[in-house]
């Protein structure tokens, strides 16, 4: 089980995430959600040893993570928000690159390699230097990457950000699938109906502090409200969007 | 008249557009494979020029002075012509230093294109940024040897205040003429090439070619600091109405020069004509390249770049092998082989391991051309021909400490971050063993060929053995603390504090080079005291290895942040 304890995490004084408690169990998908700056990203980079706290504590199987790092860091896989990969590399490169770091012995890494690939519809790219890469293509290389090492702990920031239609289709039905298999799913996304539909539970940050947290299904029957968007827009959208809309438009249309 | 009357025609819209693409591209002179003024801008550029300026009015007082004494009977166009070479020639340096950016590149096109900027403002603002730039080096460099010119010259010649300025007004014009010619030569340079090769190709020898017109423009640079013009040999060659006169570039400027003055020597106006043909010339036909070029490279552009791999299973099969007898830890494997594809595949970074190696070979060819005084002795065994390997390996591996620090990818270092070892050892010895295989022991094999050659190859065996011992010893010394993983740290540029240490760098140098080529000398000639020398080097190595590995490596943390120094040091110490 993965247990967030207390943690705060300040930039200078401004608080990102503040007091924010919860656990992810083995099989369980926890979908994170939250607006712009609500401190999901910040809470998913202390979840992957990226960032230290400044107050709390990130506990794994009763263990404060702290305690052995790099032990910890070994049964997770990550995907991050931005496409923050060198661009220089082939995908067969930074996957040879990765796995190599993570100690899978040579034989085993290249032929995973090469079925990642494959299967992601990458084989005949791989060894194209990833600058000259799509969006969605890069995102499949970061999913190998996080995938690579067969991770307990798979951590998704925006895992379908640039993907087509049939590959986010597959990446939804592999993170059912590997929650099944017993990992830990912890889903960061902005895609409120992908997170209904996969996430067995929801939790909704706002100005780095928890505002929700439950099954969506016992979200919605305690709200009364019939979907995920309704509750997170009562829940986190105080502006009349509407309002907002209308005074954008007005601002294009302002000449001098 | 063509141009002047397309821009006066220009609405003021476009004119707008143009002046702010003109600062666009001026400033990304400032920011390139190269040169990187991100900071400070402002205050480096005065910094250089400044330098240059002083250096400048040296060069022209020392050149000068003895027209106190002599007075100028028409033969100062000696030293004009020498003033102006010298000038031409840093002017070239400098174009080889902004080689990436004198063309509109990938990012301006991208960036830019899907704006609504036309293309014709693009190239016209393109070449203005250009125009500035020589015009800002031209004046900021000559700005005060105009002042030691006026000051011994015009008097000699006329009394007058208006003939004075009209001095500074050609010798600023000529300087001028001299930059556009030699800026705009290398920028056509790279157009024709690229025109007649293709992208693909030009790319490839484009490092090259760069290095190479950096070698001989630090060698220029260099040599004419020491050398005085050759006088004699400039007046008979005047005397003899000789061709040379009329094919050295420089001669151009100088007749322009002197024609300026009022000086109706026929042979000055016949290069005054040659002056304004490469004052004028050269910019038209960049822009002109510029433009037919720009449909080709868009192409190019929009072309994605599919690398397939060849000879798959010999590749696989000597990097195993590779990897199994020297790379044995998974850590290793991936800093060295992620070393290697950086450099072979980063610009940036190669062409700054390229620059550096670019000044070692132009310092080589000073000492060469110091050094022995016939074909005889640069053939025998000597100090001069020993030292060039360490000269070679200093710069190499000063310029790698220097370019594994700037990072490829800002923010790509989680990569790095989540899958830390706890045992750091493994992260240096990949950098270090990728520095050999990929630097030093391709270097000393191609000296080897060439010493082989000189010497014979046991010899050049020998001398090459003791260069890489020796450079071994040093690339421990210069990574010693280091503490971060190559290419993926951020990186705060200035810590090497030149400014301050630029004496200590230079004795060290000339410490390394000159001691160790004379402790060479002294012990080839015994191999037995060679066999001792690689007996006491190695054991520094291992002590400095087990000394890292044991009570360096194992405390330390990676560095993956740098933080700048505080702004203010006090005596208080830090709690």
């Amino acid at each position: 089980m993965l247990e967030l304890r207390g943690i705060t995490k300040k930039y200078q004084v401004f608080p990102a995430v503040n007091d924010v408690s919860f656990e992810v169990k083995p099989s369980e998908i926890l979908g994170y959600l939250g607006p712009n700056g609500a401190g999901k990203t910040t809470t998913i980079r202390m979840l992957a040893g990226l960032l230290e706290p400044t107050k709390g504590g990130i506990y794994y199987s009763g263990k404060n993570i702290k305690d052995d790092l790099y032990e910890y860091k070994k049964r997770i896989g990550y995907v991050p928000e931005e496409a923050e990969i060198y661009p220089h590399l082939s995908a067969y490169d930074y996957l040879l690159m990765a796995g190599r770091l993570r100690n899978i012995p040579e034989k085993i890494l290249n032929e995973k390699i090469e079925q990642f690939m494959s299967l992601f519809s990458l084989a005949e790219d791989m060894h194209s230097a990833i600058s000259s890469y799509s969006k969605g293509m890069t995102q499949k290389v970061l999913l190998s990457s996080a995938l690579i090492h067969n991770p307990d702990i798979l951590l998704l920031d925006e895992p379908l950000s640039g993907l087509d239609v049939e590959t986010s289709l597959i990446i939804k039905g592999l993170v059912r699938k590997l929650s099944q298999e017993g990992k830990i799913i912890f889903y960061c996304s902005h895609i409120l109906e992908v997170v209904e539909k996969v996430c067995s539970k929801v939790i909704i940050i706002h100005k780095g502090k928890i505002v929700a947290n439950d099954s969506v299904e016992n979200l919605r029957n305690l709200m009364k409200l019939p979907s995920l968007e309704e509750i997170f827009n009562q829940l986190i959208i105080h502006e009349d969007s509407e309002r907002i809309a209308d005074h954008v438009v007005k601002a294009m249309k302002h000449d001098s | 008249m063509f141009i002047y009357e397309k821009i006066y025609k220009l609405p003021r819209g476009d004119i707008r557009q143009i002046l702010i693409l003109t600062r666009h591209f001026f400033q990304r002179l400032f920011i390139n494979d190269i040169v990187f003024f991100e900071e400070q801008m402002k205050e480096r550029i005065i910094a250089i020029l400044a330098i240059l300026a002083v250096l400048f009015s040296y060069i022209s007082h020392i050149i000068l002075w003895k027209y106190e004494f002599i007075g100028d009977k028409g033969t100062s166009w000696v030293e004009k012509c020498y003033i102006i070479f010298f000038f031409m020639t840093i002017m070239g340096f400098i174009a080889a230093l902004e080689w990436d950016v004198i063309f509109p590149d990938s990012r301006d096109f991208s960036n830019l294109l899907p704006l609504p900027v036309k293309i014709r403002n693009l190239f016209i603002a393109k070449l203005a940024s250009l125009c500035l730039f020589i015009l800002l080096f031209s004046l900021g460099i000559n700005s005060l040897s105009t002042f030691v010119f006026f000051f011994y010259l015009p008097k000699w010649q006329s009394p007058s205040v208006l003939f004075s300025l009209r001095f500074v007004f050609a010798h600023l014009i000529s300087v001028l003429a001299a930059g556009f010619f030699i800026f705009f030569g290398i920028g056509l340079l790279i157009g024709i090439l690229t025109s007649l090769l293709g992208h693909k190709i030009f790319s490839l020898i484009s490092l090259f070619l760069r290095s190479l017109l950096i070698i001989v423009f630090v060698f220029m640079i260099v040599f004419l600091t020491g050398i005085p013009p050759l006088r004699s040999s400039f007046l008979l060659f005047r005397e003899s109405n000789s061709l040379f006169l009329y094919i050295f570039p420089p001669m151009w400027f100088t007749g322009l020069y002197e024609t300026l003055l009022g000086n109706n020597d026929p042979l000055f106006s016949a290069l005054f004509v040659f002056a304004v043909l490469a004052f004028v010339v050269p910019p038209l036909a960049f822009y002109l390249i510029e433009v037919l070029g720009y449909r080709r490279y868009i192409i190019k552009m929009q072309e994605v770049k599919k690398r397939t791999a060849h000879f798959v299973r010999l590749k696989k099969f000597s990097l195993n092998l590779f990897n199994s007898v020297f790379l044995r830890n998974h850590i290793q494997r991936a800093i060295f082989h992620f070393f290697g594809k950086t450099l072979a595949r980063s610009m940036l970074h190669k062409m700054r391991v390229a620059s550096y190696l670019a000044t070692s070979i132009a310092v080589i060819l000073i000492i060469l051309v110091l050094g022995p005084r016939s074909i005889q002795e640069l053939s025998d065994v000597n100090k001069t021909l020993l030292s060039i390997p360490l000269v070679l390996s200093i710069f190499l591996l000063i310029g790698i400490r220097a370019v594994v620090n700037i990072p490829t990818s800002n923010g790509a270092n989680w990569v790095f971050k989540l899958t830390e070892a706890t045992d750091k050892k493994n992260y240096f010895s990949g950098l270090k063993k990728g520095i050999f295989f990929f630097m030093l022991f391709p270097l000393f094999l191609l000296l080897f060929l060439f010493y082989s050659f000189l010497w014979g190859w046991q010899l050049a065996f020998y001398h090459c053995l003791f260069g890489m011992i020796v450079s071994l010893l040093l690339m421990e010394i210069l990574f010693v603390n280091y503490r971060k993983i190559p290419f993926a740290c951020s990186y705060l540029p200035g810590k090497a504090k030149l400014h301050l240490y630029w004496m200590i760098y230079i004795v060290s140098f000339l410490i390394y080079v000159f001691l160790m080529s004379s402790i060479e000398y002294k012990i080839l000639n015994s191999p037995s005291s060679l066999f001792i020398f690689y007996g006491v080097v190695l054991i520094i190595i291992v002590v400095l290895k087990v000394l890292q590995n044991h009570f360096i490596h194992k405390k330390l943390e990676i560095l993956y942040e740098e933080t700048p120094e505080p702004a203010m040091v006090t005596l208080i110490p830090d709690e």
